[in-house]
């Protein structure tokens, strides 16, 4: 099995398609944490023009303390193109690197030369651990490289609760309390919950390939899905709960929306690994490759 | 040999594609059910909306609703127009997969045989425009149905309280009546144009990545107001037909032609260089 694992990891990190979308990720964050230290840079700046008071001393913005790089790296900001372009379109660049290899293994035949060596609960668990690795990397890493950009760049002041409405991390947003006391902890913990969800997502088309031999099908198919049942959820919630389900909302540090729960995050991504892993591993172990 | 490309496609990429259809319908039909529910509960609140009843175009302007122009400097938060996006994502979808299916089996094939490469390109992009009208034609289809089962009038005027009800901003809204029918003919052809530059795309850059980069940039419609992102003329919340000051639709009807024949003679000269028989 470590044969195995390692043969599947090996293709992951040299596969084409892992490394052009990890590197088109960290190009949008770059350009992302470009504009938030251009536009901290223009506030200072703007604050050097409003002149000195009679000691020398410069006119202080009492503005300044709400930009800090905990709020300044892509999961902290709420506004921003890219910032949504990247958590709207997180379940996408999860599923590029490598979803789709099962499908592509079993349509060409090569399943059948490594389960006649290897065994089908080797082979399947191989793969299941491979792609949940390959969503968890290609989002990993450039929310880290977001995150350590901005820092480089932009102060890493103290979350202030007087700046609370420029953080947009409200009291019911989960972990709330750990930003104002211990930041860097409350960003890691959301770079890698939304680490998480991309790795268990990844595993999604694994369990639909049992399914359909269509790659966009396998690819794609889950993500408007899943659009589709979010915004049905949020109707049939408006009027009852303000209660937010939407993992594209509370993947990000900052969340301005309706309340999410630990209790809810937690049934969401069971809900989607047991329901990848149970189809993968059972379909796959059962089902005659032949 | 044209008329034989193009027939094949419209038997292929359309009728034998029936599946997808049915799927759009389902769509459309439980989108529409959503807006019933909804209406349920604003005429709870606004019992006045009792009295006109509704009718086919207030489900449509429903579903073709959108957002309001984001203004980031009015410190109100970017919100994804979710329900928007699923229906263009998914008309971009069921146009993905069927050029490129083509090309590598019996479309191959046919071009050698033929010699011809302009007719299988032109015969795509025409296949390109039918999908968009037929997806339309599917999304009326369905509503209609489902807006009449729920006791809705088979008409495309819009009621006087659905902008209200769909949060249309009071201050900048037209006067009744709305020309609902001018807006829907530039959606679909705003559908055909988007069809076009996905199928484009799909040449260059392969259909897994063109299709990322259409979700990108209808994202980008969403969030910034630019003539050439058109999918902000599929927005009746950014359309001069209900809101004053908005965008033009003969300005769309123009930017959406000339995206269609700048995409058609691009993608025309890139085929006519490209390396079918390797391409995987």
């Amino acid at each position: 099995m470590k044969n195995q694992l390692k043969l599947e990891l090996y293709k992951v990190l040299h596969s084409r398609y892992f490394l052009i979308t990890l590197c088109a990720l960290v190009l949008i964050v770059w350009i992302d944490a470009a504009i938030a230290i251009g536009n901290y840079q223009s506030s200072l700046l703007a604050m050097e023009m409003s002149g000195r008071d009679s000691a020398g001393h410069l006119f202080v913005s009492p503005a300044l303390g709400s930009a800090t790089a905990y709020n300044r790296w892509i999961g902290g900001q709420i506004d921003g193109y890219i910032p949504n372009l990247f958590y709207f379109l997180l379940p996408v660049f999860a599923v590029i690197p490598y979803a789709w290899s099962f499908l592509e293994e079993a349509k060409s035949g090569y399943t059948h030369n490594i389960i006649t060596r290897t065994g089908k609960r080797v082979y399947f668990l191989c793969k299941y651990i491979a792609t949940f690795v390959s969503g968890v990397l290609v989002i990993l890493i450039p929310l880290v490289v977001s995150f350590v950009t901005v820092l480089c760049f932009i102060p890493a002041y103290m979350p202030d609760m007087q700046y609370d409405l420029y953080y947009l991390v409200e009291i019911k947003t989960p972990g709330s309390t750990i930003f104002f006391s211990t930041p860097v902890l409350y960003v890691l913990l959301y770079i890698l919950l939304a680490s998480l969800f991309a790795g268990i997502w990844a595993t999604l088309p694994m369990a639909v390939s049992f399914f359909t031999q269509n790659r966009f099908v396998v690819l794609f198919a889950p993500f408007i899905v899943l659009l589709f049942l979010l915004h049905v959820g949020f109707l049939a919630l408006y009027y009852r709960a303000s209660v937010g389900i939407s993992p594209l909302e509370y993947l990000r540090g900052a969340n301005p929306g309706s309340a999410t729960t630990v209790g809810i995050i937690v049934a969401e991504f069971l809900s989607l690994f047991v329901s990848s892993f149970a189809i993968s591993m059972g379909l796959g172990v059962k089902k005659d490759v032949f | 040999m044209f008329s034989k490309f193009l027939k094949n496609d419209l038997k292929n990429g359309i009728l034998l594609q029936w599946s997808k259809y049915v799927l759009s319908f389902l769509l459309f039909f439980i989108l529409s059910l959503m807006h019933f529910l909804e209406n349920r509960i604003f005429e709870l609140i606004h019992p006045e909306y009792l009295e006109g009843g509704t009718t086919v175009g207030d489900y449509l302007l429903f579903i073709f609703t959108g957002i309001e122009p984001h203004d980031p400097s009015a410190q109100i938060p970017f919100t994804v127009p979710v329900l928007w996006m699923v229906v263009i994502l998914w008309f971009l979808f069921i146009c993905l997969y069927y050029p490129y299916n083509d090309l590598m089996r019996i479309g191959k094939h046919m071009l050698i045989l033929s010699g011809s490469r302009a007719a299988w390109w032109f015969s795509k992009c025409i296949w390109a425009i039918a999908t968009a009208v037929t997806y339309m034609l599917t999304a009326l289809l369905s509503v209609s149905l489902s807006a009449l089962c729920f006791g809705a009038r088979l008409s495309l005027d819009v009621g006087a309280y659905t902008p209200t009800a769909l949060k249309f901003a009071e201050n900048t809204l037209r006067e009744p009546p709305w020309n609902l029918g001018t807006l829907l003919v530039l959606i679909t052809v705003v559908f055909a144009a988007l069809g076009i530059i996905q199928l484009v795309l799909s040449l260059i850059i392969r259909p897994l990545f063109s299709y990322v980069v259409l979700c990108a940039y209808t994202l980008a419609s969403a969030y910034f107001v630019a003539p050439f992102l058109i999918g902000s003329y599929a927005m009746a919340k950014r359309s001069e037909s209900f809101v004053l000051g908005a965008m033009q639709n003969a300005d769309g009807f123009i930017m959406a032609a000339w995206l269609i024949l700048l995409g058609v003679l691009i993608g025309w000269l890139i085929f006519t260089r490209m390396d079918i028989l390797n391409k995987d």
